[in-house]
């Protein structure tokens, strides 16, 4: 951790305008909700103006996130500022997401003084069962994590919550967890090495490699693909995947990888639609619901494919049509801060067009197309 | 009382409604005892008690309803009023001219008869008044005058007559129960009577009011908002609550909640000040919220002023609520003290289940919930329920000033805060893990 953290301080330092979740160890984390409670008792036995307080909370919006350009390298990220969102219990709509943010901190009180850390699922049948009233499904419990960071400024994991990753790796890397056995990633079936969403964990880990390359693969389905067919034998790389869009933990090793291996690209193999260019901006500039602490893992990820000068490549039965989720998703990209001009030539291309199409779509020219079109790319050095 | 609709009597007592008030109660039956209509009988006891006042000294009041059983009489029902307060001015009588003219000439040919004398006056003057007349100069009519020979004494007498109906009975009964809610005026050196007489039969009936002579109140010294805070309160207990089961169970004065207010509005063209007190008197009985309201107003000769009235009523609500907040809890301060039980609980849960015992002093200091070696999650628990609950309460009647609210922390650089609550748009949802 102290290797991000030292990282993010020479980037980051200069720009007041940033606010960012602390790393806390448990003891950190307690005390500041016991600064919390504490306060919050001060003004309820106020002896002249006794109140209930009000909640800021660091406003997860795109109305207070910007977009930082890094100062040694060419990474951006998006970060957000110090906009607040009041959270008052006198206000009756209000009132319900006002009690979980407490029932979260409380909650994870208990389990920082136990010396334990659990995953948001099983935090979510914790709540559930304590006070089915507030919390009915998960996302009532992530957004309320969510809340609690934001309210004390610290990161997910330094309130004893992990997410666990659907993350994945393979490849041209060693990975050496201190006092485990090394794992070599080159010898393991086509599933890979699944990533911890441990955060601690994933930075002690010793990283060894000789690739030339990172490869981000958006599908499960496509990583199967290129692991079965070795496509790192052919090509020196370490492939990976999240699954769909990207939980921290795949980021953070990301950019671990990144940091450790600075000469290594990162190129990004996607569908050709709104929801493949987000996945991309997201391992590369970040997410605005995490916003106070995503901007540490952003990545200079360039995109490979599939764009629109491989479309000749898709029969013309493999395009699709463009949901609404697409171009709701569309909408949202384009109104951001951080899409780089070509990348918006290529949405703008998608959404006039109206179509979308699948990386698996140049399977119709062979099974073993992919790998060659990968490296092909690669070579010609065409990724934006 | 019957509501039929066909009497001049019924018709009288509907003409006049208060305005609903914009501050809900949270009642579910409410009656409002508004004694001051403009109907004859009843207005005429409004001036009658108001020169009473005026006069400040002991005065008596006598309203008197003789019932004539010939069927011979085309207007047997003769109603009186008469007081020993200063002198009319007259002028009030011309205000029931509207009243006369919506009323059928067979139900009351508009006619008053007024005995007034003042108390510097030399002689008793009565006139006739035809509230009929078109013109205005014909409407006076002096009658006889009687003189004083140097006696100091004042009041008024005020006659008409109205047309026997089938009905009357209800009205008397109405009448009692009326005169029932002006003695609860009390009004200090006020002594208030009713005579109910039916002739011309051999059973006739006498109704006097008051029975109980210990009703009157010859002290000055009371104010008069406290005498209608008294009179009312012994109206609700006296079963003055109408549900089917006229239960006992208002026995206790101190299950009533009061409230009380005045407005004022000094008219310095009419050189004499409006003043309009109100009492609320709310209680709970077992099956039943029941809330009574008694307001009165000290001018002579005109109507209350309906935005005057509003205005102490709301004074009236106001100080109910303050001095009852818990009870008087509006629907949105409800919903948030539903909120409460869980969230004392959580930051209760929270602070017992630390090691820290500096942190769990400094919290129990905090609450002063008691400095005892071991203090329980119950008792944290309680006190930080308790004092949500009461700041709840003392700001349920305010608008939600938010200025005024403290932060949980202090926030460097507040720019401008956004106001909303926490429920980012679905949009970001593409970005969240």
């Amino acid at each position: 951790m102290a290797e991000a953290n030292v990282a993010a301080a020479s980037l980051f330092g200069a720009d007041r305008r940033l606010c960012s979740a602390d790393i806390l160890t448990p003891p950190e984390a307690r005390a500041r909700m016991e600064v919390a409670v504490l306060n919050f008792l001060a003004a309820l036995a106020s002896p002249s103006s006794p109140a209930i307080s009000v909640l800021p909370l660091i406003s997860r919006s795109s109305a207070n996130c910007g977009l930082r350009s890094g100062l040694l390298s060419d990474v951006s990220s998006v970060y957000l500022s110090y906009a607040f969102c009041n959270r008052s219990l006198m206000r009756a709509s209000n009132a319900k997401a006002f009690v979980r943010v407490w029932k979260v901190m409380e909650m994870c009180y208990k389990i920082l003084g136990e010396g334990k850390m659990v995953h948001q699922r099983e935090l979510f049948y914790k709540l559930l069962s304590h006070s089915p009233k507030y919390f009915s499904c998960q996302r009532d419990v992530n957004r309320a994590i969510q809340d609690v960071v934001s309210l004390l400024r610290c990161t997910r994991q330094s309130l004893g919550v992990m997410a666990s990753s659907r993350g994945a790796l393979i490849g041209h890397l060693v990975l050496h967890e201190p006092d485990e056995e090394q794992i070599d990633c080159s010898i393991l079936g086509a599933s890979g090495h699944a990533i911890t969403g441990d955060l601690n964990l994933l930075s002690r880990l010793k990283l060894y490699s000789d690739a030339r390359y990172i490869i981000v693969v958006e599908k499960d389905a496509i990583f199967q693909r290129l692991a079965e067919d070795r496509l790192y034998n052919q090509l020196p790389c370490i492939l990976i995947t999240a699954k769909g869009y990207p939980d921290i933990a795949s980021r953070f090793i990301l950019h671990r990888l990144s940091q450790t291996f600075s000469n290594m690209p990162i190129f990004a193999l996607v569908d050709w639609n709104p929801a493949g260019l987000a996945i991309l901006c997201t391992y590369k500039y970040g997410s605005i619901s995490m916003g106070l602490e995503s901007y540490r893992y952003a990545c200079n990820v360039k995109w490979l494919g599939l764009r629109g000068d491989d479309l000749p490549l898709i029969p013309e039965s493999a395009f699709q049509e463009l949901k609404p989720r697409d171009s709701q998703i569309a909408k949202s990209l384009l109104s951001s801060k951080f899409l780089q001009d070509r990348h918006r030539a290529e949405l703008t291309l998608m959404v006039d067009m109206g179509r979308r199409a699948e990386i698996e779509a140049l399977y119709s020219h062979g099974f073993d197309f992919l790998g060659k079109y990968i490296a092909r790319k690669i070579v010609q050095g065409d990724y934006i | 009382m019957s509501s039929s609709a066909a009497s001049p009597h019924r018709k009288l007592l509907h003409s006049v409604n208060l305005s609903s008030f914009e501050t809900p109660l949270s009642s579910t039956s409410t009656r409002h005892l508004t004694i001051f209509f403009p109907a004859p009988p009843f207005q005429l006891v409004y001036w009658a008690v108001q020169r009473c006042r005026m006069s400040e000294s002991p005065c008596r009041l006598t309203a008197s309803l003789k019932r004539s059983a010939h069927p011979a009489s085309p207007l047997p029902l003769r109603i009186s009023v008469s007081d020993t307060g200063v002198g009319s001015k007259l002028e009030e009588f011309l205000e029931l001219d509207v009243l006369a003219r919506e009323t059928s000439v067979e139900k009351w040919d508009g006619a008053l008869l007024i005995t007034t004398t003042g108390i510097n006056d030399e002689a008793i003057y009565r006139y006739r008044i035809n509230l009929r007349e078109e013109i205005s100069s014909a409407r006076f009519t002096k009658l006889a005058t009687t003189y004083k020979n140097h006696a100091r004494f004042s009041g008024t007498e005020v006659c008409l007559c109205l047309s026997n109906e089938d009905d009357v009975d209800d009205f008397i009964l109405w009448l009692v129960g009326f005169f029932n809610k002006i003695l609860m005026l009390r009004a200090p050196n006020l002594a208030c009577e009713l005579f109910i007489e039916q002739t011309g039969n051999a059973e006739s009936r006498n109704v006097c009011l008051p029975q109980d002579s210990s009703d009157v109140h010859p002290s000055g010294i009371v104010s008069s908002i406290d005498q209608l805070v008294c009179g009312l309160k012994n109206y609700a207990l006296s079963h003055g609550n109408t549900c089917d089961k006229c239960d006992t169970c208002l026995l206790n004065r101190d299950f009533l909640k009061i409230g009380t207010g005045a407005a004022n509005n000094v008219d310095r063209r009419k050189a004499k000040g409006l003043h309009v007190e109100v009492v609320i008197v709310i209680a709970r009985t077992a099956s039943d919220l029941n809330c009574w309201m008694l307001n009165c107003s000290s001018t002579q000769g005109s109507q209350p002023d309906k935005y005057l009235v509003r205005k102490a009523l709301k004074s009236a609500l106001y100080h109910l609520k303050a001095d009852h907040a818990g009870h008087f809890l509006s629907c949105h301060g409800q919903k948030v003290r539903e909120y409460v039980p869980d969230l004392a609980e959580s930051i209760a849960g929270l602070i017992l289940s630390s090691n820290d015992k500096e942190f769990q002093d400094e919290c129990v200091a905090l609450l002063q919930v008691g400095s005892e070696q071991e203090v329980s999650e119950g008792a944290v628990r309680c006190s930080i329920h308790e004092k949500m609950v009461r700041i709840i309460e003392m700001n349920d009647s305010k608008e939600f000033v938010e200025d005024n609210t403290p932060y949980l922390f202090e926030c460097e650089k507040r720019d401008e805060d956004s106001q909303l609550d926490g429920e980012d748009g679905d949009e970001d949802m593409v970005f969240d893990f």
